[in-house]
C-alpha cells in the first residue's frame, strides 16, 4: 500500500498498524493539528482540509497523528452530534480522494471496508487509472446505500446477486458511507486520555457553535407523525437522508415556519452547515415545492403511520378540525 | 375458548341437544397434536442457536424466550405440551433463552418473507383460487427475485405452508444473516416495488436524427428489465392495451420491429411517450410481488420475529406447516397436501354455515348452522380449529 493511502484514510486497518509502529506521542504539534482538524470537523464548516501531498512520511505520520488525536478530543466532549459530525466531515474527506483513485486504490479502501465490486466493461479514457463501470455485490450494496431515491435498490440494474452498472461517482458514494458508518461504529474511543486532550476537548467546546433545540413555536402535536420522526431523528443527531430533509423543509414552509426556525431545527444534523441549509430552504420556498402525497412519502419510507390523510398537510388540518369540533361540543355549541 | 363455545351454542339455538355436544375438544385436539409429534419429521438448521415459542388456542404465542439443545429435545417438549402453535425465531442468538432480548446476543437472522392471500369475501375458510393466488406469489418471489435477482441457491431457500392462509419463505444465506432493519426494508421495498418510478426507465432519446421513445432492454437486470420482458410478452400474447400503447397493429411484422427495437432499448416514436407512461403505470403490479399487509412485511423487517416452525401443527386450520420443495410447489395442494389428520370419520354439529371447502381431496359443506354431520376427521378437525364446529361424542 502507498505510504500516502495511509494519510488519506487514517481510518483503516493498515493505516492503524502503520500508526502504532510509529510510537506516535502527543508532541504539541500533533496535538495541535488534532485540535485543528476536530475543529475543523464539528466546527461551523464541518469540512477537514486535505494534506499536501508528497510522499512525506512525516507529513503521513503528521496526519494519523492529528487523526487520532482529533478522534480522542471529539470522544471527550461525549455528544453523538459531535461524533457523527466528525464522521460525516471524515467520510466526505475520503471521498474527495477516493473520485481521483485508481481501481487498485479503490479496491484497497473497500475491502478493509468489507465492500466487494469489480469494474466492468473496458478501462475508461477519462479516467486513465481505471473503469468508469462497476458492479457491487447486492449485500454490500444495501448496507451502504445512501438513503436517497437515486440509490434506492428499486432504481438498479440488479441480476445475480448483484447491482451492476454502477458509474465510479456511485461507488465512491457508496464507500463515502461505508467510512461514515465505519467511524461512527468506532466512537466513542475508550478509555484514559492524558490531560492535555481533556483540556484541548474543553477548549474545544468553547469554540464551538450553541447547540438549538427549542426553536419553531408551531405546536409540535399538530405534526403528522412522519415529520414528527424527522424532527426527532434530526434532535438525535441521525444522519437523515436528503429526501427526508427535503419533506420536512417543504411541510415547515407550508405550515409557514420561517426560514429562520426552520434553519435551527437542521442545526443538530451531524453535517449541518447553515449557508447551505439556509440556501436550501429559501430554494424550497422560492421554488412554492408542493408537499408530496403520503404515497410519494411512502414510497420514499418516509411514511411510518396509517394516518389516513392523504397528504400530510392535510393531518394538520384534520387535527384542527377535530379539535375545534371537541371545543365546539365542550362549549355546547355543537349541538 | 369455552366462554365462546357457550355463546355460539346458544346461537345455535336450545333445540339441539347440548347432552351430547362433546365440549372437551381442546383435549381431543392436544391428543391428536400430541401424536402428530411423535412421528413427525422436523427439520431445524441450527435449532441450539435458535428461541422458541409455543401457543395455545388463543394466543400464538403464550410463552416464549425457551430454548432447546437439540431438535430431539424439542420434539419431546412438543409430544409432552402438545401446542397449538410453535414458532421459533428467525435470529439466531448466543443465548437464545436469555430475558431482556439484547442479553440473548443476536447473531444473525434469516431473511423470512410472509405472503398471506388478502382477506376478502371468502372470509375465514380461506378458498382454493386464493389459495393458488399466493401460490403464484410465492413461486415468482422465489424465482425471479431470490433466484434470479438475488442470486441465492435454490439449496438455501426452503418454503412451507403457514397452516393458514399463505406461504413462508426461508431464506438462509450467509450474505443477507447480518443485515439489520433498515436493509431488508431496501429488500423487501424493491421485491414488493415500493418507490418503483416506472417513468424513470424511459427518456426521450435521439438515434439516427429521428427522436425515438428509449427505455431498458429485455437482457437489463432489476425492474428495467422486468418492465421490458413484460411488455414483450403482452405484445406476443397480443394484449390490445400494450399494443395500443404503442400505437400500431398487431401484425408478425410490427411485432419483430418492436422486438428487434426492444433489444436495443428502443420503444416507440416519442409522439406516443405520453400513452407509453400510463400504460407502463399500470404494468407495475404484474410485475412486483404483492407482500400484503405491514403485518407481513414486518415479518421480514423484524429481525427477532417468531415465525411458524416448518412442519408444526396450525392450531387455527388443523393443517401441517407443511415444508415443500420448489419443485413441488406446482402441484401442492395444501388442502390435500397438508392434511396432519385423518383417521376415520367424526360426527359434528355446525356453529354457523359452513361453505362447501376442498378437504383431503374430497369436498366438505355446505353445512347449516346447527346442522349434525359425520366428516372425515381431516374436516373435522379444520372446522374445529376454525371454532365454526363442536364434537358430539
Amino acid at each position: 500500500m502507498e505510504i500516502e493511502m495511509h494519510a488519506k484514510y487514517p481510518f483503516l486497518s493498515d493505516s492503524k498498524q502503520f500508526a502504532s509502529s510509529k510510537n506516535i506521542g502527543f508532541s504539541d504539534l500533533y496535538l495541535e493539528a488534532g485540535a485543528k482538524r476536530a475543529l475543523a470537523a464539528i466546527g461551523e464548516r464541518g469540512e477537514i482540509p486535505k494534506f499536501a501531498p508528497g510522499g512525506l512520511e512525516s507529513v503521513v505520520v503528521g496526519e494519523l497523528a492529528a487523526y487520532t488525536i482529533c478522534r480522542m478530543i471529539v470522544s471527550t466532549l461525549a455528544n453523538r452530534y459531535y461524533i457523527n459530525r466528525l464522521a460525516v466531515a471524515e467520510s466526505k474527506r475520503a471521498r474527495g480522494y477516493l473520485d481521483y483513485e485508481s481501481d487498485e486504490n479503490l479496491r484497497v479502501v473497500a475491502v478493509d471496508l468489507g465492500v466487494g465490486f469489480e469494474a466492468q466493461g473496458p478501462a475508461s479514457g477519462t479516467y486513465s487509472k481505471g473503469h468508469e463501470s462497476f458492479r457491487m455485490p447486492l449485500h454490500d450494496y444495501v448496507r451502504f446505500c445512501p438513503k436517497t431515491a437515486d440509490y434506492r435498490l428499486v432504481r438498479q440494474d440488479v441480476a445475480h446477486g448483484f447491482v451492476s452498472g454502477l458509474k465510479r461517482e456511485r461507488l465512491t458514494r457508496v464507500l463515502e458511507e461505508a467510512i461514515r458508518k465505519r467511524i461512527e461504529s468506532g466512537m466513542p474511543v475508550r478509555g484514559e486520555f492524558p490531560q492535555q486532550i481533556v483540556r484541548l476537548a474543553q477548549k474545544l467546546k468553547k469554540l464551538l457553535p450553541v447547540q438549538q433545540v427549542e426553536v419553531v413555536k408551531i405546536p409540535i402535536g399538530n405534526y403528522p407523525p412522519c415529520i414528527k420522526k424527522i424532527i426527532s431523528d434530526l434532535a438525535a443527531s441521525v444522519n437523515v437522508p436528503h429526501t427526508s430533509r427535503w419533506a420536512l423543509a417543504v411541510y415547515l414552509v407550508s405550515a409557514g415556519v420561517t426560514t429562520e426556525d426552520i434553519v435551527k431545527l437542521f442545526t443538530t444534523a451531524p453535517d449541518f452547515n447553515e449557508q447551505t441549509t439556509r440556501y436550501q430552504v429559501e430554494h424550497v420556498r422560492s421554488k412554492a415545492y408542493r408537499m408530496p402525497s403520503c404515497a410519494s412519502m411512502d414510497s420514499w419510507g418516509i411514511c411510518i403511520a396509517s394516518c389516513r390523510c392523504f397528504n400530510p398537510l392535510k393531518f394538520d388540518l384534520r387535527v384542527h378540525g377535530r379539535n375545534i369540533r371537541q371545543h365546539e361540543e365542550e362549549s355546547g355549541k355543537g349541538d | 375458548m369455552e366462554g365462546t363455545l357457550g355463546s355460539m351454542r346458544r346461537k345455535v339455538g336450545r333445540e339441539t341437544d347440548f347432552a351430547m355436544v362433546q365440549v372437551s375438544h381442546i383435549e381431543y385436539l392436544k391428543g391428536l397434536i400430541a401424536g402428530y409429534y411423535r412421528s413427525a419429521r422436523i427439520e431445524i438448521p441450527q435449532a441450539g442457536s435458535r428461541e422458541f415459542g409455543f401457543g395455545s388456542p388463543e394466543k400464538k404465542i403464550e410463552t416464549r424466550h425457551m430454548w432447546f439443545k437439540t431438535v430431539q429435545e424439542m420434539q419431546q417438549a412438543l409430544c409432552r405440551i402438545a401446542p397449538f402453535y410453535v414458532s421459533y425465531s428467525a435470529a439466531y442468538y448466543e443465548f437464545p433463552d436469555a430475558r431482556p432480548m439484547a442479553k440473548k446476543n443476536w447473531l444473525g437472522a434469516d431473511l423470512i418473507f410472509d405472503l398471506d392471500a388478502p382477506a376478502h369475501s371468502c372470509g375465514k375458510f380461506t378458498c382454493e383460487k386464493c389459495l393458488e393466488d399466493i401460490k403464484g406469489q410465492t413461486v415468482r418471489l422465489v424465482e425471479e427475485f431470490l433466484i434470479d435477482d438475488f442470486g441465492v441457491e435454490k439449496s438455501k431457500i426452503s418454503i412451507n405452508f403457514s397452516g393458514g392462509r399463505g406461504y413462508h419463505v426461508h431464506v438462509r444465506d450467509d450474505r443477507f444473516v447480518r443485515l439489520g432493519r433498515e436493509e431488508r426494508r431496501e429488500i423487501v421495498d424493491y421485491i414488493s416495488g415500493t418507490g418503483l418510478d416506472m417513468e424513470s426507465f424511459f427518456f426521450k432519446g435521439d438515434s439516427q436524427k429521428n427522436k425515438v421513445f428509449c427505455g431498458p432492454k429485455i437482457t437489463q437486470g432489476g425492474f428495467g428489465g422486468k418492465i421490458a420482458r413484460e411488455i414483450k410478452k403482452r405484445l406476443e400474447a397480443g394484449d390490445s392495451g400494450v399494443w395500443r400503447m404503442f400505437g400500431k397493429k398487431h401484425t408478425q411484422k410490427n411485432l419483430e420491429s418492436l422486438r428487434r427495437g426492444m433489444e436495443n432499448g428502443i420503444y416507440s416514436d416519442a409522439a406516443h411517450a405520453a400513452e407509453m407512461s400510463r400504460g407502463i403505470e399500470a404494468l407495475k403490479s404484474e410485475i412486483a410481488v404483492c407482500l400484503g399487509s405491514q403485518t407481513d412485511v414486518n415479518v421480514t423487517l423484524d429481525t427477532s420475529k417468531l415465525i411458524r416452525l416448518p412442519d408444526s401443527i396450525h392450531g387455527g386450520s388443523g393443517l401441517a406447516a407443511r415444508s415443500v420443495g420448489l419443485e413441488r410447489i406446482g402441484e401442492f395442494d395444501p388442502m390435500a397436501d397438508a392434511v396432519a389428520f385423518n383417521d376415520g370419520e367424526v360426527e359434528i354439529i355446525a356453529l354457523e354455515a359452513i361453505p362447501p371447502i376442498a378437504m383431503a381431496g374430497g369436498k366438505i359443506g355446505p353445512i347449516a348452522q346447527g346442522e349434525r354431520k359425520t366428516l372425515c376427521q381431516a374436516g373435522a378437525v379444520y372446522l374445529l380449529c376454525k371454532k365454526a364446529c363442536s364434537l358430539i361424542r
